[in-house]
This record gives C-alpha cells, sequence and structure tokens, in this order.
C-alpha cells in the first residue's frame, strides 16, 4: 500500500464528519455530559475517557478491516485467480465511486448497508448501554470496542474500501485511518463540529472532499478499462496500483 | 412501552432506526437531549421511549409544550408558585419541574419558550435549582430534561430569539428524527400497523389499501408527518371498514391537494363571498371539523411551524389559533 491509498480513507472520514456529528457526536456529548454532571469528572479529566472510548472503536474498527481485507482478497483470488487483482481494483473503484456520490447525497440508497449490521448491533446493545455509563478508564475502552460496530453506512463505505486491501494487516490499517479521521469529531464532543457548521464551513469541506473522491473512483475505473484492453501497458499498471491498494 | 408507542416509533428504514439506537444508549446516561424533526414526526414519542428506556423509567414523565404557555403564565407553570406570590395565587402550587422530581421532564417547543424564561431552565439545566415564584431561594430538582423543537434553533440565536447558551446546552446531545417522506417503506408499514390498530379499537375489519393507493401514499411529501398518515388511516377504517380503499381516497384526505389547499386564497375568498366561494362543496358533502383541521395543517406546514405566520394566512388571531389547534389536538 502507498502513501497516497493511505489517503483516501482519511478523506472517507473527514468528508463524513457531518454525518458523524448527527449520530455519534450525540453519544460522545451524552458520555461527557454523564462524567461532568453525573460523577463531577470535568476539565481534563475527562480526556483519559474519552481516549479510552475511542481507542476501543479503532480497535473494533481495525479488527473488522482486518477480517474483511482477508476475507475479500481470498473471495476475488477464488473467482479468478488470473484477473482477481483486476477485480479488486474494480470493486474498489466503485466504492469510492458509490461513497462520492453517497456524500453528495446522490445516492441514498447506500444506508441499507446499515442493516447488515443490525442483527450483530442487537446482541451487542445491552452491553453498550451497560457501558455508556463509565466509571472507569477501562470500562470507557470497553464501552468503545462495543461502540465500534455501531450500525454505520459511512464506516461500511471504508469497511468495503479495506476489502480491496492487499492483506488483513493493510486492512486494518485502512479502517485505523478512517477511524482517526473521524477523532476531530468524537473528541470534540461535537462544540468544534458545530461551529464548523455554522459557518458552514464543513459542509463544503465535505462536499469538495466527496467530488475528490467521486473523481478518484471513476479515474480508477477508466484505468482499469485501459489496463484490461492494453494489458502490457505496465505504466498504467502502476499507476492504478498508486491509487488503489494491489 | 405503551401500546400507542408500538405502532408510532415502529419503522425498518435505516434513519429511523439509526435515531431510535442512539436514543436507547443516550437514555442510560442522564445528559439532557434535544430532538429535533417536523411537526408530526414524533419527537414526544421519542422523548418516552428516552424515558421508558432509562433508569428513570419509574419516575413521571411530565410534558410540557412551551408554545401553548402564556408569557404571563409560563414561569408559574414550570417552576410554581407561593400563596400570595401574585394577584390569585390563593394557594402554594408545584411546577411541572418539580412534578417531574426522580423523572424526565418533557419541553415540547422550546423554541417558543420566552427569553426571560430560557435563562431560569438554563440555570435549572446547570445546578438542578428551580425556584418558584415568590419563593427566595432555590430548591433542588433532580429530573432529566428532554427538550424537542420543529424550530431551526441556531437561526433563532442568530436572531436573538434564543439564547446562545442554552443553545450549547441542549445542542450537545441533538437526535434528528427523519420526515416521513424519507423513511421510504416505513410509510406502508405504518399505514398497515395503524388501519388493524385503529380496526381493533373500533371493533370491525380493517380495510385494505389498493397497489395504486400504496404507491400514492410511498410518493407522497407527508408534510404532516406521521400524524397526517394516522389521521389518513382512522377515517380509513371509521368510514371504509373492510373494504379496498382506492388511490381517490387517499387523495382526497391528503393535506397537500391543490384542489383543498390552493396555493393562495383569493382576498374575496378569504372573506368568504358567496358568488366566488374558495372551496367547492364537494357533491357528497364534506367535514367541516376535518377541513379546518386540514387548514391549520397546512398553513402550519407553509409556514414551518411558525403559528404567528400560520395564523396570519388564515386571517385569524395567535390565540385563535392556538385555541384551535389544542381543540383539534394539533401541537
Amino acid at each position: 500500500m502507498d502513501q497516497f491509498s493511505l489517503l483516501i480513507p482519511l478523506l472517507l472520514a473527514l468528508s463524513s464528519l457531518l454525518h458523524c456529528l448527527g449520530m455519534c457526536g450525540g453519544i460522545v456529548g451524552a458520555i461527557s455530559l454523564h462524567l461532568s454532571s453525573g460523577m463531577g469528572i470535568t476539565g481534563r479529566q475527562i480526556w483519559p475517557f474519552l481516549l479510552a472510548a475511542n481507542l476501543g472503536r479503532l480497535v473494533s474498527y481495525s479488527v473488522a478491516g482486518g477480517l474483511v481485507a482477508s476475507f475479500g482478497r481470498t473471495l476475488f483470488v477464488t473467482i479468478s485467480p488470473d484477473y482477481g487483482h483486476l477485480l479488486l481494483q474494480g470493486f474498489a473503484g466503485l466504492i469510492l465511486v458509490g461513497n462520492g456520490l453517497f456524500l453528495l447525497g446522490r445516492f441514498p440508497e447506500m444506508r441499507h448497508m446499515e442493516r447488515w449490521g443490525y442483527h450483530l448491533w442487537h446482541a451487542l446493545e445491552p452491553l453498550a448501554r451497560r457501558f455508556m455509563t463509565p466509571r472507569t478508564v477501562g470500562q470507557a475502552f470497553a464501552f468503545g470496542v462495543v461502540w465500534g460496530w455501531f450500525p454505520c453506512s459511512l464506516v461500511y463505505g471504508a469497511l468495503l474500501w479495506s476489502g480491496a486491501s492487499c492483506s488483513a494487516w493493510s486492512g486494518a490499517a485502512v479502517m485505523l485511518l478512517f477511524g482517526l479521521g473521524t477523532l476531530p469529531v468524537m473528541l470534540s464532543a461535537g462544540w468544534l463540529t458545530n461551529a464548523l457548521v455554522r459557518k458552514g464551513g464543513l459542509l463544503g469541506l465535505g462536499r469538495i472532499i466527496a467530488i475528490i473522491l467521486l473523481g478518484i473512483g471513476i479515474f480508477n475505473l477508466i484505468l482499469l478499462g485501459w489496463d484490461v484492453h492494453n494489458p502490457h501497458l505496465h505504466e498504467v499498471n502502476h499507476l492504478v496500483n498508486c491509487l488503489i491498494p494491489p | 412501552m405503551k401500546p400507542d408507542l408500538q405502532y408510532e416509533m415502529m419503522g425498518r428504514s435505516p434513519p429511523f432506526q439509526a435515531v431510535l439506537r442512539a436514543a436507547r444508549l443516550v437514555a442510560v446516561t442522564g445528559a439532557t437531549v434535544l430532538i429535533q424533526g417536523e411537526s408530526g414526526v414524533g419527537k414526544e414519542l421519542l422523548a418516552r421511549v428516552i424515558h421508558d428506556t432509562s433508569p428513570r423509567a419509574k419516575g413521571p414523565f411530565v410534558p410540557v409544550n412551551c408554545a401553548a404557555l402564556t408569557e404571563s403564565l409560563v414561569e408559574s407553570e414550570l417552576f410554581g408558585h407561593l400563596k400570595g406570590a401574585f394577584t390569585g395565587a390563593a394557594t402554594d402550587r408545584m411546577g411541572r419541574i418539580a412534578a417531574a422530581q426522580g423523572g424526565t421532564l418533557f419541553l415540547d417547543e422550546i423554541g417558543d419558550m420566552p427569553m426571560a424564561i430560557q435563562a431560569k431552565i438554563l440555570r435549572f439545566l446547570e445546578n438542578g435549582e428551580c425556584q418558584p415564584v415568590g419563593c427566595e431561594m432555590p430548591r433542588r430538582v433532580d429530573a432529566r430534561v428532554v427538550a424537542a423543537t420543529n424550530r431551526d434553533l441556531a437561526s433563532l440565536v442568530a436572531a436573538n430569539r434564543f439564547r446562545q447558551d442554552l443553545f450549547y446546552r441542549l445542542q450537545v446531545v441533538p437526535l434528528v428524527l427523519p420526515p416521513l417522506r424519507e423513511r421510504g417503506q416505513d410509510v406502508e408499514l405504518l399505514a398497515h400497523a395503524f388501519v388493524d390498530a385503529f380496526a381493533q379499537r373500533h371493533g370491525v375489519r380493517a380495510p385494505q389499501f389498493s397497489r395504486e393507493a400504496q404507491e400514492l401514499m410511498r410518493h407522497y411529501t407527508w408534510p404532516g408527518n406521521i400524524r397526517e398518515l394516522r389521521n389518513l388511516c382512522e377515517r380509513a377504517v371509521i368510514f371504509h371498514a373492510g373494504q379496498v380503499l382506492e388511490a381517490s381516497f387517499v387523495q382526497g384526505h391528503l393535506i397537500r391537494q391543490p384542489t383543498s389547499v390552493p396555493n393562495k386564497l383569493p382576498e374575496q375568498s378569504a372573506l368568504g363571498s358567496a358568488d366566488t366561494p374558495a372551496l367547492a362543496l364537494p357533491t357528497g358533502g364534506i367535514s367541516l371539523d376535518t377541513l379546518e383541521r386540514d387548514m391549520i395543517l397546512a398553513a402550519l406546514d407553509r409556514t414551518q411551524g411558525n403559528r404567528t405566520h400560520a395564523a396570519r394566512l388564515l386571517d385569524i388571531s395567535r390565540d385563535t389559533l392556538l385555541y384551535r389547534m389544542k381543540k383539534h389536538a394539533l401541537r
């Protein structure tokens, strides 16, 4: 995986700040209020709890990324031992296009992916409710681990992207980077994002990044088509590999 | 969960499920929650879900419609008063906040709360103190606050009609309920649940929606949201029990109808000229009560819930509008 393709999960996360604010921003806000009003933990003392919860979430994202990448690689190579890598590239390009359109509000059907996680969340929800009011940093971390499996179309979009990675480790790295990109919202408990939303900056930023993702996805699909018809163009192959994790 | 909630908080669409999941999580904390959404999306019901799934479920759930309280009475209503605190205060009276002790106080339409009271609500949110009118010492009340609004609070803050500090205090845990038009096949799911429930309540056979009627319902914008759908279903059960409901029936009972809700009533029609009536009387007659209700909903929809503007559209005073909304159980 090269440096450029590592940027994509970060871009995905940054473009989804508004979405994160709507759902998980409230959850972080509730935990912060519980700690400050309910337990008298204020100021800097809250940080270890918030960091632990987010670390737990990132651990879950990474585990999910590793699992999906292992499965994706195996699946595509099984489907076509010779052209599996091309299928993988095409799949990744489509995922980027889908994510870009979704973030631009042109592909709301992508939210139906959230249904994939309903059953798992149904089983995990009692645990999440139990750790939602953490008394120790360890409980905050446990909440984060469970929270990482909260059904979310954007997480699933990033997970599909990680499915196009070359190994479980790179899939885990993709999801770790995605999670890191969501940290600004999660650690600010919403106030930073609120300020940006009011100034309209976040909406504009999200759209620009979504268009960039869409452009990269379409560019990859065009290059892929070219590559299929011109299998000896190694330089094109190299370019594709720069944009999509091989 | 209470029987009514089982139906109205029903839905499989991802946007609705996501809000419900988040609500069940934040319920276990004592955090103040702000529920946002259009009129009729079920904000009070979501507040009840939060209460019912919280550790305070055994305590009282006290709803307060801030828009229905007059400015002169709101303080006494919320905070209570002591005997003799003002003319007419013949006895001590416990306010709604104190009544929510150990439970949940639901402040509906908080965007319509007078500025002077907003400061006192903020004080209550920050330190749990509530001072009845005429009482020198504040009292501590342990109640969780869930607020709701269909207004854009940020715009009200910008217009100096809502306190910025209260806005930030409420905005920490925002939950946004999606309008019915964004909930896809939930419309059919809810419609079937409603007709079944009303049929059971009225002891009749449930009507069935034809394919065309379902198609129409799926593509309608539902400005009155779930409340509009529920009313349509109740009418369907009352007037067409056991029958197949055609698209024409549904069309005839929707708020946003070009024939029943003209974009702008001509001046003379609004005044009720007999020669040029604003609305033609259908051959089969019409329920004047239903028409009044639908017009109020249409006016509120067009003015995004602004009652003063809606009253102006209907050529009545704001108080008359509030009275008629109460009469039709509209919020």
